[in-house]
């Protein structure tokens, strides 16, 4: 692959990590660095009196470095990337290859090759059995848990939601800025309840709910939707026999039982060229820092989903570049509206996203999310390529619209109205995002062959 | 239908908040729950709950877009505009996002200089910053084109931007636009604007007239002299003093005069054998009311030595300085060294700062910042602030003292002295010759600098200061000699690697912005 150093620099978690990559493709600051052609390493020059032992795998590429920075890749990753990049014709081939460089290689081989390798017969079965009983017992651990959780949603009803407890801290979530209180008991206690009941994702929502109370004058309904919302969950849990496979998967997902990542190996994926053509990156309830990456691939057209979650804040362990395009598997998650994944044997390619397939009539666009709904009725955000769209000024609130006059609302983050009004002028763009229910949460927008990310 | 679901939600969403123990359902309630085809539950919280998920599915999936007009039309101009580019635009983001924020004036001067458009993303951040900073509006408008004048119409605070009119007479409008007609006025008809000026100066409060004044400082002429001279008999304090300021700095005029005149009965120059001339100064002992007319004030002590001493120093800024260069047909050097000669120097020089100040006079700026820096009497001179001279400093000015104060300096730049608060403030641009003596003496002091505890925080200032003022074709210049092997190296690497990376950016996005 020949890298480019605007395709390096893309990689950079932050301004300052490619200012700081650039500064150090420098020979002075590097010794010994060689290369095997698949890969390059060198030591970088550190205050400290021991160098920085980096490496780049030029397939894909992967980074390691023994620095302390927590940001992924680290500068002097992007620089020594950069400065092979810039001398790729006087790099000294190595004669030996360090035992580091290669213990590091085998072990990102063995990775990739690892999830294909066949079990024997005797290990399968035991395997499954194995699966199968501790399915069964995590079930009826569950099941007690969504009695429960009927109960005290009813209860909440019985003696009224105005009743239960309420806060007062601010906080961001994905979409809203709510209100909340640590001293929150009522939910405190029933989020704890739903964790050991083993129903992580219904303990996060009621985590959530604690926030809702009080944070706004139409907070009494988006509780009742809320509660009505988890309500039918655990209905849908009790008659989870009746639902089709498919929908099953998507229940116990939603209420906490996340797929493996190796199972998702073992399936075949959609091999396609996926362009990042948005991406989200917010605080959920518990501080963690979620980033929402979409895709669609180029042949296919299929939209996939990769959802991460870093808890202890030390970055995430890939970049997904906005506006650029990754040759790979799409492995999706098991759902009856396939969308979240994760991507398997990607590299990135020198191509730049400057067009994507989308909807240029909007109720034609909402005729596909209610087919889409209602199939899945816990489908979360959905996402929407709108084309042709001129945004305008209604009443104090920004909407796209088609060659019609049909308008959707746009939400506000980060001066996005104002973004899409200037690149618009006035004239059709096409932008996508993600269509929260209400709104659009605008992502990125394509104008002029250019993709500009909000 | 859509009426009455929206009815029942309402009601639905009032039980739940008050509880079904205190509000049942009612029977419209349940008829409406009914018709959504959910029979009669074990429990009315039961029914509740499911009537609530399936109103909440429906909206989610039956969301109605809104319908609006088709017709407006835009002009086919607006895309047709020439944006920078994309290795430009990747250059304005590391700007924006902060990685080399003080790289954006830079940037924005040779985006216009190369007639070039900003990327229409980045427009709202950068007019918003505009709307605090009227430079940046003064390089910005420059470059955004004909879709940002439109985008400025679509946001009524940005419109504060754009040239303002107002069509309310005279005598009708508010303080705020009267200011505003009377600059617009000063520029087209000056006459007639001092003509409407005196018109309501009478009935104008004493803070409209001190902004009148200052507006008309913007456009200040010998015509509005007279004007002015009247305004010395003002009842007001605030008024006389702004008066007699701007009296000081019309060239040529009465109340300059007057007070030269006064200044030459207190002083004589005394000529002495083998010895250069002395000027021997006598203090105003008595003031007279003429005095006080033209802004002495007998209390205060603006200047040290004394009520007395604080009249004289006054006086000496309220002339211009090439008056004292005329009058003694000296050059501006030669009148610093007659004035530190005096008995009064530091209150001299002290007061022809201030003269100097107020009157932007760029040979005596020179004069006075030349011998502050290079002055080796430190003691004498140690208490006299020029920092105010340091301010809007010409380029040439600037280098000529700064390079003149770099080659009298041996070894480290002193935290407090007059040169390195030069070279940490003033926002000149650095000419080469002056980079590469600060460079060399950075470079010489590490070489020879052992402890580490000492950690010259005035040099990073510098550095960070010299990164966007000095040439960046130097970068390759200034990337060597640094002396790697000192003790103290470490400490230092991150700054030098950030000097060294700003001038880099920057000399790549200027070629980036030259290429067409």
């Amino acid at each position: 692959m020949h890298w480019t150093v605007d395709q390096i620099l893309a990689l950079a978690p932050d301004p300052n990590t490619a200012k700081r990559g650039q500064g150090l493709a420098n020979e002075n600051k590097w010794l010994d660095i060689e290369t095997n052609g698949r890969s390059v390493w060198g030591k970088c020059k550190s205050s400290g009196s021991v160098p920085y032992q980096t490496i780049v795998d030029l397939k894909g590429p992967a980074f390691k470095c023994n620095c302390p920075s927590r940001k992924f890749p680290c500068k002097h990753s992007l620089g020594l990337l950069l400065y092979s990049v810039s001398h790729k014709d006087n790099l000294t081939v190595a004669s030996e290859i360090p035992e580091i460089v290669t213990t590091w290689l085998e072990k990102r081989d063995a990775k990739t090759s690892d999830s294909n390798k066949p079990k024997s017969k005797e290990e399968q079965k035991k395997a499954d059995a194995r699966k199968a009983k501790n399915f069964n017992d995590r079930m009826n651990i569950m099941q007690a848990g969504i009695t429960d959780l009927q109960q005290w949603i009813q209860d909440i009803v019985r003696t009224g939601m105005a009743s239960a407890d309420h806060n007062v801290q601010e906080m961001t979530t994905a979409h809203v800025s709510y209100k909340s209180d640590a001293s929150s008991e009522l939910w405190r206690n029933m989020s704890m309840r739903m964790t050991d009941a083993k129903l992580s994702g219904i303990a996060r929502r009621i985590r959530e709910m604690s926030l809702i109370h009080g944070s706004g004058a139409d907070w009494p309904s988006k509780m009742l939707e809320e509660l009505s919302t988890l309500y039918l969950l655990a209905k849908g849990f009790e008659r989870m026999d009746e639902l089709p496979e498919l929908l099953q998967r998507e229940l116990l997902s939603t209420v906490g039982v996340s797929q493996k990542k190796d199972e998702l190996h073992a399936q075949k994926g959609i091999d396609d060229s996926w362009m990042v053509i948005g991406q989200f990156v917010g605080t959920n309830i518990d501080n963690a820092t979620i980033r929402r990456t979409w895709f669609q691939g180029e042949v296919s057209h299929q939209f996939a989903l990769i959802l991460e979650y870093d808890y202890i804040h030390q970055g995430f362990s890939f970049h997904w570049p906005k506006g650029r395009i990754f040759k790979g598997e799409m492995l999706f998650y098991p759902s009856i509206t396939p969308m979240r994944a994760i991507m398997r044997n990607q590299t990135i390619i020198e191509k730049v996203v400057d067009a994507w397939v989308g909807f240029d009539d909007i109720e034609e666009c909402f005729a596909v999310y209610r087919l889409q709904k209602g199939k899945n009725p816990w489908m979360m955000d959905h996402p929407m390529a709108l084309n042709q769209m001129i945004p305008k000024n209604h009443e104090g609130k920004l909407y796209l619209t088609d060659a019609k006059g049909k308008g959707v609302p746009v939400l506000e983050k980060d001066m996005s109205h104002w973004k899409i009004m200037a690149l618009s002028g006035g004239h059709p763009i096409d932008v996508f995002g993600e269509w929260t229910g209400e709104a659009l949460l605008p992502l990125s927008i394509l104008t002029q062959d250019r993709f500009i990310a909000l | 239908m859509k009426q009455k679901t929206m009815d029942l939600e309402k009601e639905l969403v009032r039980i739940a908040l008050v509880g079904t123990q205190r509000s049942p359902l009612s029977d419209e309630c349940k008829t409406g729950l009914d018709n959504l085809g959910l029979p009669e539950a074990e429990n009315s919280e039961d029914w509740i709950l499911k009537g609530a998920a399936i109103l909440s599915q429906m909206n989610r999936a039956d969301f109605k877009p809104i319908q609006l007009s088709v017709n407006d039309k835009v002009e086919a101009t607006l895309l047709d505009e020439k944006v920078c580019s994309p290795t430009s635009i990747k250059h304005l983001y590391m700007i924006v996002d902060g990685a080399f924020e003080n790289a954006l004036p830079e940037f924005l001067f040779n985006l216009a200089k190369h007639k070039k458009c900003l990327p229409p993303e980045t427009l709202p951040h950068l007019l918003d910053l505009s709307l605090t900073s009227s430079e940046l509006w003064g390089q910005l408008k420059k470059s955004i084109g004909k879709r940002g004048g439109w985008l400025i119409h679509q946001n009524p605070d940005w419109e504060r931007l754009t040239e303002r009119t107002v069509n309310t007479p005279w005598d009708e409008a508010s303080n705020d636009e009267r200011l505003f007609i009377f600059e617009k006025t000063r520029k087209k008809n000056p006459t007639k604007a001092l003509e409407m000026l005196r018109e309501t100066w009478s009935s104008e409060s004493v803070n409209q007239k001190v902004r009148f004044l200052k507006v008309l400082d913007k456009s200040l002429k010998k015509d509005a002299e007279p004007f002015l001279e009247e305004l010395l008999d003002a009842r007001r304090k605030e008024v006389r003093r702004t008066a007699v300021q701007l009296l000081a700095k019309l060239p040529d005029s009465s109340l300059s005069n007057r007070m030269f005149e006064r200044m030459k009965g207190l002083m004589t120059l005394k000529k002495r054998n083998h010895k250069k001339e002395k000027l021997e100064i006598k203090l105003p002992e008595k003031l007279g009311n003429d005095m006080i007319r033209d802004g002495i004030d007998p209390r205060v002590q603006w200047f040290k030595g004394g009520v007395k001493a604080s009249r004289l120093g006054q006086m000496v800024a309220l002339i211009p300085p090439k008056m004292w260069a005329e009058h003694f047909k000296m050059t501006p050097e030669e009148v610093v060294e007659l004035f530190v000669r005096s008995d009064w120097g530091e209150l001299l020089i002290q007061a022809m700062v201030e003269a100097t100040f107020l009157h932007k006079n760029k040979e005596w700026t020179r004069a006075l910042l030349s011998f502050r820096i290079s002055s080796s009497d430190r003691q004498r001179w140690q208490s006299l602030n020029v920092s105010r001279l340091m301010d809007d400093l010409p380029d040439d000015v600037f280098n000529a003292v700064a390079i003149k104060g770099m080659k009298n300096t041996e070894g480290l730049l002193e935290e407090n002295s007059p040169i390195t608060q030069l070279l940490k403030t003033s926002a000149s641009l650095w000419q080469d010759e002056l980079t590469m003596l600060v460079v060399k003496n950075l470079q010489d002091w590490l070489a020879g600098e052992s402890s580490r505890y000492w950690n010259g925080w005035h040099y990073r200032t510098i550095l960070k200061k010299a990164a966007y003022t000095c040439n960046p074709l130097l970068h390759d210049k200034l990337s060597n000699n640094w002396p790697e092997e000192s003790r103290i190296w470490s400490s230092w690497e991150r700054e030098i690697e950030e000097f060294l990376s700003t001038l880099f950016f920057r000399k790549k996005m200027i070629k980036a912005l030259s290429i067409s």
